[in-house]
């Protein structure tokens, strides 16, 4: 790669890794793991960025590598029948005194959904992207971005709905149905 | 949807310290992932000493169970290099794609950068890795943007068991030499009953494992990715070609073969004044090396070194090549 190259690639990877590395925490709830595959997504990039448009299609590129390695990461212990995917560090059922009970309850029902309906939300709702742009990274229709979502969100307000203090965002999951 | 975003954003807020990555690290890594790829298109001209990754092995320092094998002399294949038609290419990588990512697609090969002033071209030799991107759902070509997914290009005799091998049953463990060889045969879609299986090495729930052909060529096989890496028999390089090589563990183990082919050579990994892992050369100068339970989640840098069979240092990474031995931020099992 040509230096000029190399600067533009540490550059982006200087402004991006701190979100790409929340972006995996939220898809495998492990810290450890989520810098890890952050790691390799972004040697992958290197070894891509000569061929790669640098314009805004590639935080899509980056995005979807990333769902790719975590739903992979998935398929990969499926087959393997080994615990991969790690549980979430710190994940008690709190008593809603705190704010840090109602996140480690998200996450702990986060790693619950299936990994596609993971990412829908992760995409949709951390990264704030539109049916369309989910779709695009996901490689498949919006009508299976919508389906997914929907699945993942009734997912969540169940796994969610023994715990009375989260009543606002199961309200909030059911009425954005 | 306020309220879910804040959460999420919340909840990923609170990272722990040093998780950050260096950004001249990932850019080593890159390099050394592109010069690896090169050398195996050049036809293993470059000495690398291997760079098998691999997870929760059994053999670290002090605990060397590593499996070794006897070297069979007589009956073994000849490595040549195999080009079919790219057709032939897409042709046979679409039931393991299409098995692999679930549905049916449209797979496109990806041209990728071959180090020549040509710039790209597309694989097609039998046994390496080619690069497929899907092709959008509304069937319009390939997504300039999709990344690329790797497909081992099967011989044609092995299309349908390297498709079976997608969703087949957990990887052997390394010590189950005749299930090494079937599972990287059919994993890779690449017959190697007929070479000489010279090392294997547990990986996290599958292995590495270290193949010889007849005629001076390697194969190293990842059953943790399914793929093979071919060059040319390090064995058959001068001793003195160690000086232009370099360890680069990027996972915890690799299984690989020293220049020179000696045997009872020593390969230290050193963590200050503190060995943390060594191997002993073999099979003309086979190694496996494992570092898992030395590993630091976030490490230091590491030093590394050859040692001949008298003890003498016949190469030290940390004066060869410094920067290629700086591994950080490594995650190993245990």
């Amino acid at each position: 790669m040509k230096s000029r190259d190399e600067a533009a690639y540490v550059e982006y990877v200087g402004g991006c890794q701190d979100r790409l590395r929340r972006t995996a925490y939220l898809m495998t709830g492990d810290w450890a793991l989520a810098s890890d595959i952050t790691q390799e997504v972004l040697i992958k990039l290197y070894v891509a960025w000569p061929r790669l448009d640098r314009g805004p299609g590639l935080p899509t590129y980056v995005r979807r590598t990333i769902m790719s390695s975590v739903i992979d990461l998935k398929r990969k212990q499926k087959r393997r029948r080994e615990d991969v995917i790690a549980e979430p560090e710190t994940l008690p059922i709190g008593d809603g005194s705190d704010g840090r009970a109602d996140r480690d309850a998200l996450m702990r029902a986060l790693t619950e959904v299936p990994p596609r309906q993971r990412a829908c939300v992760v995409l949709r709702y951390f990264e704030e992207l539109s049916i369309a742009e989910t779709a695009e990274i996901l490689k498949c229709s919006e009508g299976n971005v919508k389906s997914q979502t929907a699945r993942a969100l009734d997912a969540l307000r169940r796994l969610l709905d023994d715990a009375a203090w989260i009543g606002p965002i199961v309200a909030e999951l059911e009425g954005a149905r | 949807m306020n309220d879910l975003t804040d959460m999420l954003r919340d909840s990923s807020e609170q990272q722990p310290p040093g998780l950050g990555l260096d950004p001249a690290d990932l850019v080593r890594r890159g390099r050394g992932r592109v010069h690896r790829r090169r050398a195996l298109t050049a036809g293993g001209c470059a000495l690398v000493l291997a760079a098998v990754a691999a997870v929760g092995s059994t053999w670290h320092l002090g605990g060397d169970t590593k499996t070794q094998i006897a070297d069979p002399t007589r009956g073994l294949a000849s490595y040549q290099a195999v080009r079919i038609s790219p057709a032939a290419v897409t042709a046979r990588c679409t039931p393991i794609l299409d098995a692999e990512y679930g549905g049916h697609h449209t797979w496109v090969e990806v041209p990728e950068h071959d180090g020549t002033k040509a710039g790209r071209r597309i694989e097609t030799r039998v046994g390496h890795d080619a690069a497929f991107e899907a092709a959008t759902p509304s069937g319009h070509g390939a997504h300039r943007h999709a990344p690329a997914e790797d497909c081992s290009i099967p011989q044609a005799k092995m299309v349908a068991a390297a498709t079976r091998a997608v969703t087949s049953t957990p990887d052997p463990r390394a010590a189950n030499h005749a299930a090494v060889v079937r599972a990287c045969s059919t994993e890779a879609g690449y017959d190697l009953k007929r070479w000489a299986l010279l090392e294997s090495v547990d990986d996290d729930g599958s292995a590495v494992a270290l193949f010889r052909a007849a005629n001076g060529f390697i194969a190293e096989c990842d059953l943790g990715g399914a793929y093979l890496s071919f060059s040319r028999d390090p064995a058959t390089e001068p001793l003195s070609a160690l000086d232009g090589g370099y360890l680069e563990p990027d996972n915890c183990a690799k299984v690989g073969v020293l220049p020179g082919g000696r045997d009872g050579m020593r390969i230290e990994i050193l963590d200050g004044q503190r060995t943390v892992a060594t191997a002993t050369t073999s099979h003309r100068g086979a190694f496996a090396l494992n570092l898992n339970r030395s590993w630091p989640r976030h490490g230091r840098a590491f030093r590394g070194r050859v040692l001949d069979a008298h003890g003498a240092v016949v190469w030290s990474g940390e004066a060869a090549r410094p920067g290629d031995l700086t591994w950080a931020s490594v995650r190993c099992g245990g």
